[in-house]
């Protein structure tokens, strides 16, 4: 009896000694090594933040439209004539130049004749004149000598007293006066003048054709003063004014030039839910129908924001912050950008920010060298 | 039965024809058989692939393959679909489940992806096929100073020679980029007669043609009517017209463009040993023999260089050598093997029957080589590692009967009646221990995975053989014992030999065996506790990485690739300066293996640099001297390599070493759809892999882009109408080129295409100042219509199931360390910071882990069932279900001497050696099938219990010891072989030696003890049920059934009184 007690006390012991060897061997195994990381190691930089006003331009994209354009339409019926230069796209003119002109010889012909029955009128009444007004017959006369056929006709002299008007209107003096004034008028309109310095935007008919009135003659745009329209967000919108320097550039044009806020749309536009923004220059070098770009660098900064780089943002609406030296993730509103820089509001006054893009940082991470609650470099 | 048995025993002559059947058929098999390196396993992938010229991988990943993808669920039998998307084309992998008809599963492929109605207009035909199954054969080069041209031609006669040969069917070139006939146009021109790319295009379509149209059918003849204009070289086209001018006055192709012969600008460049070359690989199929191959293609080469001067051919690497070197090494260890085995033999039985018993090796063998035509048997590593291992258990089943029927004719028996009584006595003993063997290795035919697909050849080997074995010493065995001398002499008359071995065993069974057999017995719980405790020990020991574990073994290789990849766009001359420099570091390590083994053969043969498949990648293949000639083995050379090398400055990816068989031993896969977050975490896990010290090589397979010039057309010209498709098409065809033609050129397929010169594409410039033309006459420069800017491309998308994944790949370096605790780490440090970082993330395990684990789900579908069924084998035998569970229980405990063989021996625990464990289920239950058959019979035959075990213990001592040394022995060799070679397969052959060493101890003193054990716990049982303790030997399951037939024996007589 005893020997098996022994035997049991002595099989009991090899188990326990098996447990405890098994217990040794299991913690044997090494922990996973790991190189030297030096990266990880260095101190990363730390921002803290201070909300305030954040100068932020305002960038504006749009059409160019010259200021001053006409659609020429013809009055009178003919020909049209050939002119120098000649009427086409591209064919710039100076204010009052001739621009097109249209065969009036037929007509010039037909007022030259009702200018001379005209004067034969006033040939009649001279001699009248002379005994019924002495004094006014001077005036009349030289009147008549000064009347030329191919010239427009002047104004007549002075009427003193009723007697001379009833007299001159029982004369139809004044009936030919008027007709042959609107023909004059009608003839003028047989050539048209450049109304101010521009350019031909388009030509719709050649020398020779015959023209209509009522009919398109061709466009004219001024090329002194343009207009850009842009669509604006209406958050930046709001920090724009009637005004400002815009600074503005063109890939069809070299360098930059400078515009001013001319009018601000008073409604957002339902389909881009944007404000339309005027903006007038008058460069050289511009024309109708270019596309450009601006930047209102003097508009009114963003209020109660910061500007952080770009890369600090994690996905578009998030990035990390430091609590008590640990890493962790913040939801932001981005008001807008600038350069390099997003401007953000939503954080707190005097936050501490990561301050550089950093491969190992994710939440609950603390900053290497920021054991403490100021960490990292400031 | 005894009838079978007593007219085989009289008349030897039946024995003996079957024997000669055996031997005579058994020849004809084997030389039928072909060589392979593995076993050959059908190819149970699927391919589609399509093209879609110009697109980007993005463009192809939603046009083509998401499509595709979709289709394709539901369909069965799939096991997986990956897919690659690429700039150009992408490839659509489907893996077929085991089990399923290949062939089914293609045709429900089709039909899904011939559902899809929505592809892109210009993808050109999609092409589904089952990839064959192909094995590399033999790589050689044809080099010389000569040019590009002329090498090709003397390739492509290589090419035809060979593939003219019966036996060889894959011969493959590379080394030169495809041809093509470039019309490059000049801007100038195309300005100048008013011409657009379309109209080039078109009028090239229209001239370079051959046509039939259609006969004249003339009273006396029939005449055929034929245009045949077409070109197949730059110059004969040169002269077709592209517009008349309207006076007589036509505008030819020369007239605007500049017509060349060329070859296309994909960089597909070889070298050997410095050299310009062009590589022809030639492949066998499962149909070829590789042996014969290699040994064509060699004689090929010696014919061709002895008539050549200027241009000699010469192998890069052939895969024949590396299994020849295998085969060698195998068939020495099993020749060495099987004396060792005689020589056990012979010292423990009687010489004549030792050599009788031994003829069941050759036997067994030719009887399996009888029947491997049929199954489709190759010589391969895992067939002659079968052969390795089932060598030792051939002479099992022969020992026992062998030694039973000697005993019976001691006890004075005729030879022809010990023979027989001698055999149906331990005949249904040995059936079952050679069932339960072929139950247990049947399970490797149903292992899956890449190890586990190759594992079947090495069930068939053991299962044909064991059971040929069994035939054979069932049948022919008996009968050449009752008529060989050994029975003839005098019983009890040894030789010296015999003398002294038996004196050896019985002084060392009485002096050491008996009196620990005796405590076994009287103090059973000792017995038992003390394996419990080595289980404990063991299971501690795995824990804390004490015995290391693995996936799959290291395979020694005979060669080292370097793969380069730089930065996409880096230009191919940038890569082939790199590669070359790396060559020279390979010399370097050539120069100090000299240096340090001087008189040793070179270690470095060949190698081969190749700049390819696109302009920023290329790599270095360094054939090395066969590894029983070298004292580095692979692994080393690599090192050094890369040592020598360090780092390359921008490198995308730089591996040494080349891929494994079962895949990277980390891989691992990060799937989400949301490519932005894949790449951080991807680069987050690299960054995390790079810092573990046992890894190395850490790379991704999502290389950064090509650097791409995005267009976008600018406001202004959608002002003017203007579409980004209608301009594009324009910019394609000016930079990508049109393909107006596709002829042939011998076998070759020549592409004419109609582009811009080089020099009008070969800058941003160009690109700016390009024209772009459309109808009416306008024109514009694109730079005028459309902002272009710069930025990174994608390279490739990888699909696995539908969803992208990055893999972050990495390899080991000390290929001694074990995977799974590496990855284990993984998981516990690295995967939680990153998943939680990134949610949507989520991992796969790829590579070896992916393998292993396919196998390990098939083995634990499989194994289970067929313990099941191998208990069911013992409990027929026994007649006890409590006797097999304790006979079972041996199994677990054997692990103990598997895991710690493998730490004697300096040896990793891997996949193989799992697989030997195995094997060892069913070899080291058949001992103590016997042994307790033979107590058994003790019992029945009225031996007090403890007598009884006692008894059989020291009965059973010499067939069992001598069992377990016979197959050990088989093993020895290759436990202890040193070559590189040999080390991935010697852990299989560790696990069953050092397991059944173990596992002989566990049956000799454990199981005794464990039947005292059952026994008292029988009898408490009985006690607890009658009111008194019974005798030991009553309650035994042999007794009271041998109890039970007596009293119906006496019934019956009775009743008949």
């Amino acid at each position: 009896m005893r020997k098996r007690t022994l035997a049991a006390i002595i099989a009991l012991t090899v188990l326990a000694a098996g447990v405890a060897v098994s217990a040794i061997l299991s913690n044997q195994k090494q922990p996973m090594q790991r190189r030297e990381d030096r990266a990880a190691r260095r101190e990363v930089a730390v921002l803290t933040v201070h909300n305030g006003d954040v100068p932020a331009p305002v960038d504006l994209a749009g059409p160019l439209a010259s200021y001053d354009r006409v659609d020429l339409y013809a009055e009178v019926t003919g020909v049209l004539l050939k002119t120098q230069p000649p009427f086409r796209p591209g064919a710039r003119f100076r204010k009052g130049e001739i621009l097109l002109k249209v065969d009036d010889r037929v007509y010039r012909n037909t007022v030259r004749a009702q200018k001379s029955t005209f004067m034969n009128r006033l040939a009649q009444l001279i001699p009248d004149f002379a005994i019924d007004f002495p004094d006014r017959a001077a005036a009349w006369k030289a009147y008549l000598a000064g009347l030329d056929p191919d010239r427009p006709l002047v104004p007549l002299p002075r009427v003193e007293g009723d007697k001379e008007r009833y007299y001159l209107v029982s004369r139809d003096i004044f009936t030919l006066y008027y007709t042959i004034r609107g023909m004059d008028d009608t003839l003028e309109k047989y050539t048209l003048r450049a109304p101010f310095d521009g350019v031909v935007a388009d030509a719709a008919l050649k020398p020779g054709t015959l023209v209509r009135a009522g009919q398109k003659l061709g466009e004219y745009a001024g090329t002194g003063r343009f207009e850009m329209e842009a669509s604006v967000p209406a958050f930046d919108a709001r920090r724009l004014s009637p005004g400002m320097a815009v600074d503005l550039t063109s890939e069809d044009r070299p360098g930059a030039f400078s515009g001013r806020v001319e009018r601000i749309g008073g409604v957002i536009d339902a389909e881009t839910l944007s404000v339309r923004v005027f903006v007038s220059t008058s460069a050289d070098g511009l024309r109708d129908g270019m596309y450009l770009t601006g930047r209102v660098e003097g508009a009114r900064p963003v209020a109660a924001a910061v500007a952080v780089p770009k890369d600090l943002l994690v996905g578009t609406r998030s990035l990390y912050a430091l609590r008590d030296g640990v890493l962790e993730l913040r939801t932001v509103t981005v008001a807008g950008h600038a350069g390099d820089k997003v401007i953000l509001r939503g954080l707190e006054e005097g936050t501490r920010i990561l301050g550089e893009p950093w491969p190992e940082a994710r939440p609950g991470v603390r900053l290497p060298g920021s054991d403490d609650a100021a960490g990292g470099r400031g | 039965m005894r009838k079978i048995l007593t007219r085989f025993i009289k008349y030897p002559v039946l024995g003996n024809t079957i024997l000669v059947a055996i031997f005579l058929f058994g020849w004809v098999g084997f030389s039928s058989m072909k060589t392979t390196f593995f076993p050959l396993i059908p190819s149970r992938t699927i391919l589609i692939q399509a093209a879609y010229p110009g697109a980007s991988p993005e463009e192809i990943e939603e046009a083509i393959v998401l499509k595709i993808e979709d289709n394709l669920k539901g369909v069965t039998g799939v096991e997986r679909v990956t897919s690659v998307s690429a700039e150009n084309f992408c490839t659509i992998e489907v893996t077929v489940l085991t089990g399923y008809d290949v062939n089914v599963v293609l045709l429900d492929v089709k039909n899904a992806v011939n559902q899809i109605s929505s592809f892109p207009v210009g993808m050109e035909r999609l092409t589904v096929y089952r990839q064959e199954a192909r094995n590399f054969a033999i790589d050689f080069v044809f080099a010389g100073d000569v040019d590009l041209h002329r090498l090709k031609q003397e390739a492509r006669r290589a090419e035809r020679r060979l593939l003219a040969i019966d036996g060889i069917s894959k011969v493959s070139l590379s080394g030169f980029p495809a041809e093509e006939i470039e019309i490059a146009l000049r801007e100038r021109d195309l300005r100048a007669y008013g011409l657009t790319f379309q109209d080039v295009l078109a009028a090239v379509q229209a001239a370079n043609i051959k046509m039939t149209g259609g006969k004249i059918r003339g009273r006396e003849e029939e005449l055929l009517i034929r245009a045949d204009v077409k070109g197949y070289h730059a110059a004969e086209l040169a002269d077709h017209v592209l517009k008349a001018a309207g006076n007589g006055v036509v505008i030819r192709l020369k007239d605007v463009a500049d017509l060349r012969d060329r070859w296309s600008e994909d960089p597909d460049r070889v070298y050997h040993d410095g050299r310009r070359a062009v590589r022809v690989t030639v492949q066998n199929t499962n149909e070829e023999d590789l042996f014969f191959v290699a040994r064509t293609v060699k004689n090929f080469i010696a014919d061709y260089n002895r008539s050549h001067k200027e241009i000699q051919a010469y192998v890069v690497r052939d895969g024949s050598e590396i299994i020849q070197e295998r085969i060698h090494i195998l068939s020495s260890n099993g020749l060495l093997g099987m004396v060792l085995v005689l020589l056990f033999l012979s010292l423990s039985l009687n010489m004549r029957m030792s050599f009788w018993v031994a003829l069941a090796i050759p036997v067994s063998f030719a009887g399996m080589t009888m029947l491997a035509p049929m199954y489709g048997l190759t010589i391969n590593v895992m067939s002659l590692m079968a052969m390795i291992l089932v060598l030792g258990i051939l002479v099992d089943d022969g020992i026992v009967i062998g030694e039973n029927i000697y005993q019976h004719h001691e006890r004075g028996e005729k030879p022809i009646p010990a023979a027989v009584e001698g055999t149906l006595e331990v005949l249904p003993s040995v059936t079952a221990s050679v069932l339960t063997t072929v139950v247990i290795f049947a399970s490797f035919f149903f292992l899956e995975g890449g190890l586990g697909d190759r594992s079947r050849d090495l069930a068939f080997v053991v299962v044909a053989t064991l059971l040929i074995s069994l035939v054979e010493a069932t049948f022919i065995l008996p009968s050449q014992i009752a008529h060989s001398r050994a029975l003839c002499s005098e019983p009890g008359r040894l030789n010296f030999i015999e003398r002294h071995s038996s004196r050896l065993f019985k002084r060392f069974r009485d002096r050491v065996y008996g009196p620990v057999l005796r405590r076994a017995i009287r103090y059973p719980w000792v017995a038992v506790a003390v394996p419990v405790a080595l289980f404990l020990i063991t299971l501690g020991a795995l824990r804390g990485s004490v015995i290391k574990t693995t996936f799959f073994p290291v395979i020694e290789r005979r060669d080292v690739d370097v793969v380069l990849e730089m930065p996409a766009g880096t230009p191919d001359t940038v890569v082939d300066a790199l590669l070359a420099g790396m060559e020279r570091k390979v010399r370097e390590v050539n120069d100090e293996y000299r240096r340090l083994h001087p008189g040793a053969p070179e270690l470095v043969q060949a190698i081969a640099r190749h700049v390819g498949p696109a302009t920023h990648q290329g790599d270095l293949s360094v054939t090395l001297v066969g590894s029983e000639e070298r004292e580095w083995d692979a692994m080393e050379v690599t090192n050094r390599i890369r040592n020598r090398v360090g780092t390359i400055p921008g490198a995308v990816k730089l591996e040494f070493g080349g891929r494994g068989h079962w895949g990277k031993p980390i891989s691992i896969g990060l799937a989400s759809n949301d490519l932005k977050q894949l790449r951080l975490a991807k680069e987050r896990l690299k960054a995390e892999l790079r810092k573990v010290e046992k890894l190395k090589d850490v790379v991704d397979d999502d290389p950064p882009g090509l650097r791409e010039v995005s267009i976008r057309l600018k406001e202004k010209a959608f002002a003017m109408g203007l579409t980004t498709a209608a301009v594009m098409n324009q910019v394609r065809a000016g930079f990508f080129g049109a393909e107006a033609q596709r002829i042939l050129r011998g076998i070759d397929e020549v592409k004419i295409w109609v582009r811009y010169a080089r020099s009008d594409r070969s800058s941003v410039e160009a690109l700016e100042a390009m024209r772009i033309r459309f109808p009416g006459g306008r024109e514009y420069p694109l730079g005028e219509i459309a902002d272009l800017t710069i930025r990174r491309g994608v390279m490739t998308v990888n699909h696995i199931d539908g969803q992208r994944v990055v893999k972050v790949e990495a390899d080991l370096a000390d290929p001694r360390e074990s995977v799974p605790d590496v990855l284990a780490d993984i998981r516990a440090d690295i995967l939680p910071q990153i998943m939680r970082d990134f949610p949507d993330i989520h991992f796969l395990y790829e590579g070896q882990s992916r393998e292993n684990k396919k196998t390990m789900r098939a083995m634990g579908r499989i194994v289970p069932p067929l313990l099941i069924l191998m208990a069911l084998i013992v409990v027929v035998t026994f007649r006890s279900f409590s006797q097999t569970v304790i006979v079972l229980l041996l199994i677990p405990f054997s692990i103990i001497g598997v895991l710690w063989g493998h730490f004697i021996q300096g040896y990793i625990v891997s996949m193989l050696s799992w697989f030997g464990t195995i094997a060892l289920a069913g070899i080291v239950v058949n001992n103590s099938l016997v042994m307790v058959s033979a107590f058994n019979r003790r019992l029945k035959e009225g031996s007090p219990f403890r007598e009884a075990l006692f008894d059989t213990g020291l009965s059973r001592f010499r067939p069992v010891v001598l069992t377990s040394l016979t197959t050990i022995a088989g093993l020895g060799p290759l436990i202890f072989e040193r070559s590189h070679q040999a080390q991935f397969l010697s852990p299989m052959a560790i696990s069953v030696a050092y397991g059944l060493l173990f596992g002989t101890v566990l049956t000799l003193v454990m199981l005794p003890a464990m039947l005292v054990l059952l026994n008292r716990l029988r009898r408490a049982w009985a006690g607890l049920r009658r009111g008194e303790r019974p005798d030991a030997a009553s309650v035994e399951p042999a007794v009271r059934e041998e109890i039970f037939a007596r009293q119906q024996a006496g019934d019956c007589e009775e009743k008949k009184s």
